[in-house]
């Protein structure tokens, strides 16, 4: 009995001890301390009850009273004693155990010493029980340890609402990190569904949830939360309402799991298949998946497309592949499938053809293998056919070039970058380039065949050209060792189209047909060169634009401007005066234009510009395509040619000048004879015509007229002859000196006697009428002069004086001499001269308008004047009708 | 009545014989020194018989000629050139003016007097 109760009370303080822990491990307790005894009664603690209200205590303990403990430890004990000792008295199970105890003591007396030994047994088993209780209540410790971290741990939130209005409600402390720590306390107090928190468009489905588990005692739904960070979460929410045995809901209790990764990765699977099928639908490749047997299970747009106008053939899932493709590709399809199926990997060509054009397809048929087994296989197919016929095209130029490439005549080696031989033409002289006899082949480097001595002269070639110069030279070089060769070699990088540098090139051009040409070209052009510069000509060239580009040496002597002061220069505005300019310049745009010019005559400037006239011709100059490059010019010095045919012109003009005015003279003459004879023998028949007249007269009517009628008449015959003979005389004077034979004679003159005589013997010849007043005003007694011309040339004017001054009765004679001239002059006073007479005063047989009444011969001025003009000599007229005329005559005076 | 004739003539001597000549025929002479003096006269003497010399002063020959053939009062009247200019150089400038004879100096009584008559008996 005491034992019992010792043991009671030790497993109320094992249920003591453990209400503090989660009620399954005061279940289990309860159970294992009924399975070492049965109490006598239990105290049960009060949380325990509560929280385990699926704890069976009756079906337990049976009919044994149950005890709850409440209040503090202490209490708890002392309580618990008391209703123990109450319990124990009262309790059914006591008085049955106690019957049991009274069986169990009188067998124990039965058995008394073996009591003994159980009771010393019984030490020891306690002994073991209390190692065993204490070392289960450690295990039962780490468990719940254990227990309330997985649960606070954990990520889900598990919550339980009270709803019988007490107001246990619980969630774990998980919440506080997905809910918030405010949320958390709320719900523990108010038990709201954190309705804030859910997105507004996601609310009906937690209410339609909590809706649902009002009605069916079960619901979960999906819905988002907001974040602090004002995204959201995604949770995942399961609930169901706990009823009591009358089906009274007593809780609704809930797990809330964060499903944000997990829906986030489903949204990103589902955005990627998105795209894929975008892709898929769309991608030019024509892709088909078909199961192990070859029927079709998927196929794209591009496929469909495909089939229907190739293969004519709209593909159907459920197909075989083979059935449709074109029929010759069947087999192949067939095959190629089966391969795919044995695990390969087939890449191939296909070629179709629609419309007579080749389609050409790269396919891949690819097996999908799943643990080691092909499940499925898919072909892949593209249409390479632009690809195929540029590569058709691109191998037949790379054919081409080939061809080019190995039938030049030129050597061309390709270097890469670091002077590797790439390729080089099948053209033999590379050995000769290289002064090898190693045969050469690609792959290998190009300085291995260069001598030693050469190789760093080659390098500094090829870094030349790496630095972007591209080197060109011509070599003389031994071929073959037979003879000198030339070669033009040229090096240049070699770029890819995107000026990636790919290496370089060598590339050697045989000259030696050139180079023979080109020194027979020089060799003439220098002979040529020569005969220009040597010949006896002026020749020199012009380039297109006027500027002289050769200039031999008779140019360079005639002009005085050597060659090297010509070339360059434009020989118009160099050589030419103003004039020619223009001229010239559309001749040189003539030859320059292909039209020769010859011939012409141009005057050049030399240095001391001097004119030297040059008969030019032009010739356009052709380069070897015949396009024209400038012209040459050859002349011709025809200075002195010009000089002599200026004087020769010079000559016939003057002659010529002369001529005609020998000629105009004589026909003056001879008109001047003409009418001079005409007026002579007019001036003859007058007085023929009195003689005639008279004599007539005189022999018809002598017997009727006076012998005074008869002298008067003969009287005037007589005056008309010495008329005549005086008239005679003048006309042989005139004619003398017309035919020149009239010379100066001169002589010594005695100014004063000659006058003196010439004065009296007028006043006598002209009856006395006038007295002459002779004034003399001379230094020199005498001058040097002809007196037979003076004589006539005085009495001329003395007579015409006294014949025109009738009224008067005298006239004046004025002598002057010096050293140099004598001057006459004679003034008379009389009836004077017309002004429109004076004249032709001098005219043979001229007579002034008021002479007619005044006998004369109308010779005697022009007598004065011929005389005059004999002596060099001049004559001056002054006259005023009514009062007389001056005539003055001067004769200068020579001197030996 | 005597024929009446205008004998013109500027030399003095020349115009004394032909005057003198004619009057002893029988003609009455109206001597002229000079165109101008002949052409004065005209203008209330007309002749019937001008004898005209070609140069001379004032008033030559031609010009004579020329207003006597301008003049319808004495247009009329015949003329007779008498000059020393030989007739060739004047023929046509004569015969445009309708000239009667050309007297060519010199020449004798004979043949004046012929010309004269042939010309008046017209």
């Amino acid at each position: 009995m005491r034992i019992h109760h010792w043991l009671c009370i030790l497993f109320c303080l094992e249920l003591l001890f453990s209400c503090n822990r989660a009620s399954s491990s005061g279940k289990l307790s309860a159970e294992f301390s009924y399975a070492v005894m049965v109490p006598d009664i239990v105290i049960v603690h009060a949380g325990m009850a509560l929280f385990q209200p699926d704890f069976e205590v009756e079906r337990i303990t049976g009919t044994q009273p149950i005890s709850i403990l409440l209040g503090a430890f202490v209490c708890l004990l002392v309580l618990s004693a008391v209703v123990m000792v109450f319990a124990l008295r009262k309790s059914r199970a006591y008085r049955e155990l106690n019957k049991r105890h009274e069986a169990l003591l009188i067998t124990n007396k039965e058995f008394a010493a073996a009591n003994e030994e159980l009771k010393y047994t019984n030490q020891k088993l306690e002994d073991a029980h209390v190692k065993i209780a204490e070392q289960t209540q450690t295990i039962l410790r780490q468990k719940d340890e254990q227990l309330n971290r997985v649960l606070d741990s954990s990520q889900d939130i598990i919550w339980s609402i009270d709803l019988t209005g007490a107001g246990k409600h619980y969630i774990s402390r998980s919440a506080t990190q997905v809910l918030g720590d405010n949320v958390r306390g709320e719900l523990l107090i108010d038990a709201i569904y954190w309705q804030h928190l859910v997105l507004e468009e996601d609310w009906p489905l937690k209410e339609e949830a909590l809706r649902n588990v009002s009605l069916d005692g079960y619901a979960e739904c999906t819905y988002r939360i907001r974040t602090a960070d004002d995204g959201y979460q995604w949770l995942f929410e399961k609930m169901h309402v706990v009823d009591d045995e009358n089906g009274m809901p007593l809780r609704q209790e809930g797990i809330i799991v964060d499903i944000t990764n997990q829906k986030k990765a489903e949204e990103i699977i589902l955005r990627y298949q998105q795209q894929i099928d975008i892709i898929f639908s769309n991608t030019q490749e024509n892709i088909v998946l078909m199961d192990f047997t070859g029927k079709v299970l998927l196929f794209n747009k591009a496929f469909e497309y495909f089939a229907e106008a190739v293969t004519g053939v709209r593909p159907v899932v459920g197909k075989y592949i083979w059935d449709i493709t074109t029929k010759d590709r069947r087999e192949v399809s067939q095959r190629l499938f089966q391969e795919a199926l044995e695990g390969k990997l087939i890449k191939t060509t296909a070629v179709f053809y629609m419309q007579d054009n080749a389609i050409y397809h790269s396919v891949r048929y690819e097996p999908i293998i799943s643990d080691g087994k092909t499940t499925h296989v898919a072909i892949i197919a593209s249409d390479i056919t632009q690809l195929k016929e540029q590569e058709n095209i691109l191998r037949e130029s790379e054919a081409n070039l080939k061809a080019i490439f190995d039938n030049t005549r030129d050597s061309f080696t390709l270097l890469s970058p670091d002077y590797t031989i790439i390729a080089f033409n099948k053209a033999n002289f590379q050995n000769v380039l290289l002064r090898t006899n190693k045969e050469l082949r690609t792959g290998v480097n190009l300085l291995e065949y260069i001598d030693e001595d050469r190789r760093s002269a080659f390098t500094y070639l090829l870094e030349r050209v790496e630095n972007g110069e591209m080197i060109s030279y011509e070599a003389n070089l031994q071929n073959g060792g037979l003879e000198a060769a030339w070669f033009k070699i040229t090096i240049s990088q070699v770029r890819s189209a995107e000026g990636k540098l790919f290496g370089y090139c060598i590339e050697a051009h045989d000259i030696n047909e050139q180079k023979e040409f080109e020194g027979t070209l020089t060799a003439i052009a220098r002979e040529l060169s020569s005969l220009i510069e040597n010949a006896n000509v002026p020749i020199f060239g012009i380039d297109q634009h006027g500027k002289i580009n050769e200039w031999n040496r008779v140019s360079a002597e005639l002009t005085g401007f050597s060659r090297t002061e010509m070339i360059g220069r434009d020989w118009i505005t160099n050589l030419l005066e103003p004039e020619y300019h223009e001229v010239v310049t559309a001749i040189m745009k003539d030859a320059l234009s292909g039209v020769p010019v010859s011939n012409f005559e141009l005057p050049v400037l030399s240095r001391k510009k001097q004119k030297i006239s040059l008969l030019l011709s032009v010739s356009p100059r052709k380069d070897a395509e015949h396009k024209i490059v400038g012209a040459t010019i050859v002349g011709q010095n025809i200075t002195e040619l010009i000089e002599y045919k200026q004087n020769l012109e010079r000559m016939v003009y003057d002659r010529t000048r002369e001529l005609n005015e020998a000629l105009q003279k004589e026909k003056e003459l001879v008109e001047m004879k003409s009418k001079f004879v005409s007026i002579a023998s007019h001036e003859f028949r007058t007085p023929l015509s009195s003689i005639s007249l008279a004599s007539g007269f005189i022999k018809k009517y002598k017997q009727k007229i006076t012998p005074e009628e008869v002298d008067k008449r003969l009287d005037n015959i007589e005056k008309q002859v010495g008329h005549m003979t005086h008239l005679l005389d003048d006309v042989l004077l005139i004619g003398k000196t017309e035919a020149g034979k009239l010379v100066v004679h001169p002589s010594e003159v005695d100014i004063a006697d000659t006058f003196e005589r010439l004065k009296n013997e007028i006043e006598q010849s002209t009856g006395n009428t006038h007295t002459i007043r002779l004034h003399i005003d001379s230094i020199e007694g005498s001058v040097n002069t002809d007196e037979k011309l003076i004589r006539t040339m005085v009495i001329n004017l003395l007579t015409n004086a006294v014949k025109f001054s009738p009224g008067a009765s005298y006239v004046d004679l004025f002598v002057t001499a010096d050293y140099n001239k004598l001057a006459i002059g004679v003034k008379d006073y009389g009836i004077g001269i017309p002004e429109q007479d004076i004249k032709n005063l001098f005219e043979p047989f001229y007579r002034a308008s008021n002479a007619a009444d005044v006998e004369g011969t109308g010779l005697g001025l022009s007598i004065i004047k011929k005389a005059l003009d004999l002596l060099r000599g001049y004559v001056d007229i002054k006259s005023v009708i009514g009062q007389g005329t001056e005539i003055t005559i001067v004769i200068p005076l020579e001197h030996a | 009545m005597p024929k009446k004739i205008m004998v013109v003539e500027d030399t003095p001597d020349l115009l004394q014989h032909v005057t003198d000549f004619l009057t002893m025929e029988g003609y009455d002479v109206e001597p002229c020194s000079n165109g101008h003096d002949a052409y004065r006269k005209l203008a209330y003497s007309k002749p019937d018989l001008i004898i005209t010399d070609l140069l001379m002063p004032k008033l030559d020959g031609f010009a004579l000629i020329e207003k006597i053939k301008q003049d319808k009062t004495m247009q009329h009247i015949p003329v007779a050139i008498f000059s020393a200019k030989p007739p060739h150089e004047n023929e046509a400038r004569a015969l445009s003016l309708n000239v009667q004879a050309f007297i060519k100096k010199p020449c004798s009584l004979d043949d004046l007097h012929e010309i004269v008559k042939s010309i008046l008996d017209k």
